[in-house]
């Protein structure tokens, strides 16, 4: 099959290729994911206490995720100061992964060690943005030793066991993070007016980006508990935000289904009631999405006043939610950022983290265990069964590489279509495309 | 002084040990006015066909494990390429987790999808899997080891100044020195390359740079580290937990259990030990606190799934009975 | 086809079990000859690291010997061979070392007779078993130099440090 291939493509955290077709008029493209992941075979076998550090090379908040549905299967509630040290570590991983993607658009085009002060596509005085690079740098650097106070360790944090966490933390430990989470705040405000205004907000030229690279499409995410409700529940909403369906975590597997092709490795996540719709349209019942879009689609309230007023910013200068664009899923961002910035300040404070103990100890254990969490990428599930000795039987995870898999399969073939209809060449079209994939 | 080559790539893996190079604070910067970097796919786009472009790389870091086809091949063009081939985190230098995969395919467990219905005029063909996941240093010749999952920045940094050489020693370094053999840290402080194998590690074990209290004193009851333990002070072997540090390269300064979590071994095997597993049994064993057959065996029966604890990250490479039989 | 002779590695105990293998000899007791006798101090000497080596370097089976408990020349050395037994065989099994080829025996220097026995009853067992093969692939050619082999810079290929 004549094609034109980007092997590999930037800012993606799996192994992934894009293989365009070119042998007839309309390109066909194919977003695939080149090797496979194979998360269950390293994990059945082992016993179940391990499964925290396991899945963490899926992501720290699967760390979290992992250690939550460890408290299912043992039937035990963390105690406060854990939740709290749990929930904290968690909005360190929001704001860092966040921040890395605006690290990585404002790298765009150019290399990002040479070209700190040059900001991708937009005919700025480089005072505007000259100590930017600089301030996302050390806000990054600080949040990360953040992450590695609570978690324990970089990247792979490990803190988080059965039941709570393993350790109070340190006296100079509470100081120190309250000290990142007071320069974070304000940080945070200064890196998302300069993005804001310079990028995202500039009006009728969106250069670089595409905004018509993504149709409406249903999504999905986790709702807070509620008056009515006081579980968490998994909400399913159509593209125009109405709510289509509502459930329990423990239903996720029974709502979603998957679907191979085979030329990725990468599962496809569908709603399998509607059945596969195929790759067509996103509009077509069946697909849906994750993130920090999906969540904002939501309509939620974000609970902290920063984030809220950049919410009605974004909603003053693109319209009402819900939005499926590329700019609105850069913008939510940012939204997050703030949210989760304003949170680490609240939860930063030595008191929440103190307490007669971290640790609830099992004393029984179940069959099964589940959990479910928005990570920065969206909304992930864990669930296990175990054998008496407490051995792992069966694993199953639903992650953003498979529900946000049609996604970028449909934002890759508009783009690309675009792209040619513009008559770019391919190096401009990649770079094109691996922009548009950058905030989902 | 002109800036040396380098190249960044991750085979099969996460994107830890590439995001580790990036967050090195403010070294990135400091990064790139010593390094022209011709080569990094993650953060630059770079094309794996650029490959065939490049004529010369001097120092090229690679993550991840050699699970497909590709991830050989692109290994094999990065060696002939690079002066320096160092392997960066436990993926390349072991085979890491992914090579517990290799123990589930021997009990029948193929990876998805079957490429039996593709349409090759009309669809992509997926490259071809590996037999086996493999470490880097099975399928290339390897300079440098950097173990670790994740390896930590001060060692990366030991390492990249190393292979800088001429570029003289940092303060930043003060805490890799201190753990890495002497040899290694005298020829980084002088400018001079470390001997071709160094591991950017310890030589001892992390029982060497852990801060637990040992007592000499043995257990009689295995502990899950989901029951009840002292999280913090007492040494976690003695406790009865399974705490691999005994077994395990120093050089993390005992990250793990300074924070409660017995050791997993991500550094690799130490420089004296044959095989982690024997090790491991040994000094199990040697923690019992019984000579009677019949509680001996009531003990040993605690146990559970000792291959994929003792070889978690060392699987292709350090378990003496499953790596492959070398004819060299 | 040739028919599969066992290769047995036998560490025995200088105090004990050695002797008893030594006077087994002298008395000319018929015995399969696949042994290769490795004589230690102690069978408490006997790292589980040895074990694994001898599987690892082409034996189908591994004995130790040593002294019945109480009479150890070390006093407690045959007692830390048997606590490691159980968890080695277990780690063995798990590898893929079937029960029977690794034994842990006690034979003191009188019981030449139990000496023969072991060796032949061993031996026999594992003949059943047939011989010990890892599943591991064989490894290709350009595999990894381990650091006894590596030279120093200088004698590396034309991709060379520019400087």
């Amino acid at each position: 099959m004549p094609a034109v291939t980007f092997e590999p493509l930037r800012w993606q955290d799996a192994p992934t290729r894009v293989t365009i077709s070119t042998h007839n008029a309309h390109p066909r493209v194919f977003y695939q994911v080149t090797a496979p992941q194979q998360i269950a075979a390293m994990v059945i076998g082992r016993p179940v206490e391990e499964l925290p550090r396991l899945v963490a090379i899926l992501g720290p908040a699967h760390h979290l995720a992992a250690a939550r549905a460890l408290d299912r299967l043992f039937g035990v509630n963390p105690p406060p100061p854990a939740e709290n040290m749990r929930q904290g570590l968690l909005q360190a991983v929001i704001f860092t992964a966040h921040l890395q993607k605006i690290f990585f658009l404002l790298s765009a085009g150019s290399d990002p060690f040479a070209g700190l002060r040059r900001v991708a596509g937009a005919p700025q005085q480089a005072s505007a943005t000259h100590g930017l690079m600089d301030e996302i740098m050390h806000t990054l650097a600080l949040v990360q030793e953040a992450a590695v106070v609570l978690g324990g360790r970089s990247s792979h944090p490990i803190t988080a066991i059965a039941g709570g966490v393993s350790r109070y933390l340190k006296e100079e430990q509470y100081l120190r993070l309250t000290e990142i989470a007071e320069t974070c705040v304000p940080a945070a405000v200064r890196i998302v007016a300069a993005v804001r205004d310079t990028i995202l907000n500039t009006g009728a030229a969106q250069a670089p980006f595409d905004h018509d690279a993504l149709g409406p499409m249903a999504y999905l995410t986790l709702a807070a508990p509620t008056a009515e409700q006081s579980q968490e529940t998994v909400r399913l909403q159509a593209p125009n935000g109405e709510t289509v369906d509502r459930f329990e975590v423990r239903q996720l597997l029974e709502k979603i289904d998957f679907r191979q092709e085979p030329w990725t490795y990468a599962p496809f996540a569908f709603i399998k009631d509607q059945g596969w719709p195929g790759l067509q349209s996103e509009q077509r019942p069946g697909l849906y999405f994750v993130g920090p879009l999906a969540r904002l689609n939501g309509g939620q309230a974000l609970g902290t006043p920063l984030a809220d007023q950049e919410r009605e910013r974004l909603i003053a200068g693109r319209g009402p939610f819900p939005h499926f664009d590329v700019v609105a899923a850069f913008w939510v961002l940012l939204v997050e950022l703030l949210q989760s910035a304003e949170n680490m300040r609240t939860l930063y404070q030595k008191e929440n983290f103190l307490g007669p103990s971290i640790r609830s100890v099992p004393v029984e254990m179940g069959r099964e265990g589940q959990a479910a969490l928005e990570s920065p990428q969206g909304l992930i599930y864990h669930h296990f069964r175990v054998n008496p000795d407490g051995i792992v039987e069966a694993f199953e995870v639903l992650e953003p590489v498979a529900e946000n898999n049609a996604l970028r399969c449909l934002v890759s073939q508009k783009t690309v279509e675009n792209a040619l209809r513009q008559k770019q060449h391919w190096k401009e079209i990649k770079a094109r495309l691996e922009l548009n994939l950058l905030p989902f | 002084m002109s800036r040396k080559k380098l190249a960044l790539f991750t085979a099969t893996g996460c994107r830890t040990c590439e995001n580790m190079v990036l967050d090195i604070h403010y070294q990135v910067q400091r990064l790139d006015r010593l390094f022209e970097i011709v080569f990094w796919p993650y953060a630059l786009g770079s094309q794996l066909s650029d490959l065939d472009d490049l004529r010369s790389i001097d120092v090229c870091l690679v993550a991840g494990a050699i699970r497909t086809r590709s991830d050989r091949q692109a290994a094999e063009k990065l060696r002939g390429k690079s002066g320096l081939l160092v392997a960066l985190g436990a993926c390349a230098a072991f085979g890491g987790m992914p090579g517990l995969v290799n123990r589930s395919q021997a009990s029948g467990n193929p990876p998805s999808p079957v490429a039996v219905d593709i349409d090759p005029q009309s669809e992509p063909v997926l490259g071809e899997l590996e037999p086996q996941v493999a470490a880097l240093g099975q399928t290339v010749a390897v300079d440098y080891v950097i173990p670790g999952c994740p390896p930590t920045q001060p060692l990366v940094w030991a390492a990249i100044q190393a292979a800088l050489t001429g570029a003289g020693s940092n303060t930043h370094l003060s805490f890799a020195m201190s753990r890495l053999p002497k040899a290694v840290a005298q020829a980084i402080a002088s400018g001079v390359l470390p001997p071709r194998g160094t591991v950017f590690a310890g030589e001892k074990a992390v029982c060497a740079s852990c801060s637990r209290v040992k007592q000499e004193k043995g257990f009689s009851k295995v502990i899950r580290p989901f029951q009840d333990y002292e999280s913090t002070g007492r040494c976690l072997l003695e406790q009865g937990l399974v705490c691999q540090g005994i077994a395990t390269r120093e050089g993390c300064g005992g990250l793990c259990t300074g924070v409660g979590i017995p050791c997993r071994g991500c550094f690799g095997k130490a420089e004296a030990v044959y095989d982690p597993g024997a090790k491991m049994v040994s000094a199990i064993s040697s923690t019992f606190q019984t000579d009677e057959p019949a509680e001996i065996e009531a003990l040993t029966a605690q146990f559970h799934d000792l291959v994929g604890t003792f070889y978690r990250y060392n699987l292709p490479t350090e378990c003496a009975l499953l790596r492959p039989r070398s004819r060299c | 086809m040739k028919d599969f002779e066992p290769k047995i590695i036998a560490f025995l105990c200088n105090w004990c079990s050695y002797v008893a293998a030594d006077a087994a000899g002298v008395s000319r007791l018929t015995q399969q000859p696949n042994a290769r006798v490795i004589r230690v101090f102690c069978s408490g000497m006997v790292d589980p690291g040895y074990v694994i080596k001898a599987f690892a370097s082409g034996a189908d089976g591994v004995l130790v010997a040593g002294c019945h408990p109480g009479d150890c020349h070390y006093i407690s050395g045959n007692r830390k061979a048997l606590r490691r037994s159980r968890l080695l065989e277990r780690l063995l099994l798990e590898l893929g070392v079937e029960k029977g080829r690794f034994r842990l025996e006690w034979i003191a220097a009188s019981e030449s007779p139990r000496y023969v026995e072991v060796i032949n009853t061993m031996t026999d067992d594992i003949r059943r078993l047939g011989p010990w093969v890892t599943s591991a692939p064989e490894a290709e050619a350009a595999c990894l130099k381990r650091p006894s082999d590596l030279v120093l810079d200088g004698q590396r290929p034309a991709a060379a440090t520019s400087g």
